[in-house]
């Protein structure tokens, strides 16, 4: 605690004591020693305020609540000296702070906001009633300008308290809570039982209070009763039941509500590596217990404001407010260091490696701006981090943003761009590895043209036709894009069809014309042996000579179903070797130089998707 | 008003699904002051006077405090201590005599004046111009015909206090291990 705010504290708790020491005051001048009854009274009235102080009425349909205080004050300064009615409620506030300990004087200030009203608004009914005038509970305008003056009275002594006090966050609830209309049919509801028990009291004496407090208190209690299975069944409808965290449901809602009101925020999503082999090797039960063990740990990981859930089987979100790059990675690290520690014995009794978590990030509004998109994001972080071996954090990155924005200097015509995703997001639901192979392309294809000086102009093409190079594809068929074994010939037939069809889909969009021939000859041979024109030599244009080496060089580098990866050394070899047959040769050596600088871009090992 | 408190106190243990069983093994420390406490009162009312009235009414209330300081961490042992205190505030400024409010015996039981005007009604006496501290004698009222019961704000709180001991020792979770659920909660 700063001492400006242990100081403003001081403040507020003076406040509250100086404020009694005024009213109390008042009374004994006015009305200097109680009489015997009197004492009676002000007992009785402090004892059932003590009792009902630990009774809520619940509304739960509203989100209020109805404060029993009122309803003893109201009924209580009706019917006897309002100086009675101020002992007994000092003697309630002084009893019921010492319950609240070092917040004592929250309590005292809660007390005074009644009482003072209590006393204000009973002062301005004896005004217009005259001082010995009797009081009517049926006199509806009275009633009202009490009411309103009790109802005023309260909200300001509390202001000004939250006013010294400087609570930003007091002031809003409170503010809130009393502009909400929501709390004025409740306020106008403890009036109305004020006003029963004080007709009750004028019939029968402090009995009747007693006999009224217990139909109160049936009430209460069943309420609470009812608030507590209501309030069972919200968690219910929110919490994964196995992990205590939220559910699916629950994140999908909060995060509608951040995207309504714009409110930056970054998404982690982890996934459990090989989770499915360890059901099937430990049995589901402990299975479970990993799931919990995780959720815990990311709770310990998250901070106040965030949000823990479980998304699916084994895949758990962390969802926070803002959105600084660097310190999530380092959060999402954090994490995937903690699990990789965590201490599973019986992943430890065989010798195995520990289980770990992949985790991808996205961060709305920089990455996307609808959830959709977001969730599409993560999603790709997550896979990359999957293909590339486990156990990692990847942030969401893609070569077509980089392409995006490129466009977006000169074309402000972004329709193309919603285009090309279009496409690209099929293909990368028909088949992941093209995709991601794709971008990959994009990478080794420029190292090449700014190696051998392309100029802007053109790379700006070849990168876009790099990108769209296999965008034919989604026109074959998923069991032939994906097949292990060798194609038959009528597949290959299709298979080769798919630089045809990328130049029939992209050929209407009138500013990729560049691009065309490259995506049509990406697959010509330099001997003149390759398809769909079997064009030699020079013929090629360069562009497409340039994407044929990083193309290869890619399926050379990466395990595909039919051959084996190789390594940067082999895969120079092997470059070399097929120089001037199937690669340009003059552009074989600038690749070599080029991707000895960048390395092999990472990419899927075995792909285990479990 | 002791018997309504240990009433009330059962009720509301039996309704908070407490045992009655519990009420076997109280474990409350000095528990043997209470029932010495009870015979030297009762005796200093009953029989005594004069000094040895005030030296055993005394003595029983401090046997009284006693058990009260010895287990004051029990909910709602300071109650009873708070409301045995204010009757024996209220009783040494009187002279160990507690005062009761006139009009009230006069309204409910007329043939008990003369008694308590002769101070001759246990320990109570009527109250005056020059007893003291009026407002803590006995000036409440309890009628269930044929039966009136005059009380403190003393006897109140010790009632109170009872009620809440009689339902803390029947719903005291046993063996003293007090079983958290897992808490479930977000951050």
């Amino acid at each position: 605690m700063t001492p400006s705010r242990k100081l403003r504290h001081s403040f507020a708790a003076v406040y509250a004591v100086l404020g009694w020491v005024a009213l109390f005051t008042w009374s004994v001048v006015t009305h200097p020693t109680p009489s015997i009854p009197e004492w009676v009274v002000l007992y009785t009235l402090a004892g059932l305020l003590l009792f009902v102080e630990r009774f809520h009425i619940p509304v739960t349909s509203l989100e209020v609540i109805l404060s029993l205080e009122t309803v003893y004050l109201v009924a209580f300064s009706w019917n006897f000296p309002i100086q009675t009615v101020i002992w007994g409620g000092m003697l309630y506030a002084l009893v019921s702070s010492l319950r609240y300990k070092s917040d004592w004087y929250t309590q005292t200030m809660n007390s005074l906001a009644y009482v003072a009203a209590a006393w204000a608004a009973m002062e301005v009914a004896h005004r217009i009633v005259g001082v010995h005038g009797r009081l009517n509970v049926m006199n509806i305008p009275l009633l009202l300008v009490y009411s309103t003056t009790y109802f005023f009275v309260n909200i300001v002594i509390v202001l000004i308290y939250l006013t010294i006090q400087r609570s930003r966050r007091n002031m809003k609830l409170f503010l809130d809570s009393i502009t909400s209309f929501r709390a004025i049919p409740v306020y106008l509801v403890t009036l109305m039982i004020g006003m029963l028990m004080a007709i009750v009291i004028q019939n029968s004496g402090l009995g009747g209070a007693i006999l009224f407090t217990g139909l109160i208190l049936l009430v209460a209690w069943s309420y609470g009763d009812y608030f507590k299975m209501a309030n069972h069944f919200k968690e219910l409808a929110i919490r994964d039941e196995l992990t205590g965290l939220y559910n699916h449901r629950h994140i999908q809602s909060v995060m509608d509500e951040w995207f309504a009101e714009e409110k930056p925020f970054a998404f982690l999503m982890l996934d459990i590596d090989h989770f499915k082999r360890y059901n099937d090797v430990w049995g589901h039960v402990h299975g479970d217990d990993v799931l919990r063990k995780i959720a815990g740990l990311l709770q310990e990981h998250s901070q106040k404001g965030e949000l823990c859930a479980r998304y699916n089987g084994d895949e758990f979100v962390l969802a926070l407010p803002g959105s600084d790059l660097d310190e999530l990675q380092a959060r999402a690290e954090a994490i995937r260091r903690a699990v990789e520690q965590l201490e599973l014995p019986r992943v430890d009794r065989l010798n195995r490696p520990p289980l770990t978590v992949s985790i991808g990030i996205a961060v709305y509004p920089e990455m996307a701006d609808n959830k959709k998109d977001l969730l599409m994001r993560v999603d790709d972080a997550i896979y990359k981090a999957k293909v590339t071996g486990n156990n990692q954090v990847f942030l969401y990155e893609s070569v077509l943003d980089e392409v995006q924005e490129d466009l977006a200097q000169e074309d402000p015509e972004q329709e193309v761009v919603r285009t090309l995703r279009v496409f690209l997001a099929i293909l990368n639901s028909k088949d992941r590895y093209t995709y991601a192979h794709t971008e990959r392309d994009v990478t080794y294809a420029t190292a090449l043209a700014k190696k051998i000086g392309l100029s802007e102009d053109r790379l700006r093409y070849l990168r876009l036709g790099a990108f769209l190079h296999d965008i034919g594809k989604v026109e074959v068929p998923t069991e032939i894009l994906t097949k292990r074994g060798p194609l038959s010939k009528d597949e290959w037939v299709v298979m080769r069809n798919h630089v045809e069809m990328g130049v029939a889909i992209v050929r209407p969009i009138q500013s990729l014309a560049a691009c065309l021939p490259i995506i049509r000859h990406h697959h010509e041979r330099y001997d003149g042996a390759g398809y769909p024109d079997g064009l030699k030599d020079q013929d090629i244009p360069l562009e497409a000579r340039i994407l044929t080496i990083a193309d290869s060089f890619d399926a050379m580098t990466t395990s595909r179903p039919y051959q084996r990866k190789r390594n940067l050394d082999e895969a120079i070899a092997e470059l070399r070797q097929c120089a001037g047959k199937q690669f340009d040769p003059g552009l074989v050596e600038p690749f070599i130089d080029a991707v000895q600088t960048i390395g092999i871009l990472p990419s899927g090992g075995q792909m285990d998707l479990a | 008003m002791v018997t309504i408190g240990l009433l009330l106190g059962l009720v509301a243990g039996w309704l908070r699904k407490g045992s009655f069983w519990s009420l076997g093994s109280p474990s409350m420390r000095g528990l043997w002051l209470v029932p010495v406490a009870f015979f030297l009162q009762s005796l200093a009312i009953h029989l005594l006077h004069g000094t040895a009235y005030v030296i055993m009414l005394a003595a029983g209330y401090m046997g009284m405090m006693g058990f009260a300081a010895l287990n004051l961490r029990i909910i709602g042992i300071p109650w009873m201590a708070a409301g045995t205190l204010a009757n024996f505030t209220v009783m040494a400024v009187n002279g160990l005599r507690m005062p009761a409010y006139l009009p009230v015996v006069q309204h409910y039981n007329p043939q008990l004046v003369p008694l308590l005007l002769a101070g001759r009604l246990g320990k109570s006496i009527a109250m005056t111009s020059a007893t003291r501290l009026d407002f803590l004698g006995d000036i409440f009222t309890f009628k269930m015909s044929p039966f009136v019961s005059l009380f403190s704000v003393g006897d109140v709180l010790i009632a109170v206090g009872l009620a809440e001991v009689m339902q803390y020792l029947m719903t005291r979770p046993k063996g003293g291990n007090v079983s958290d659920p897992v808490a479930k909660t977000a951050p």
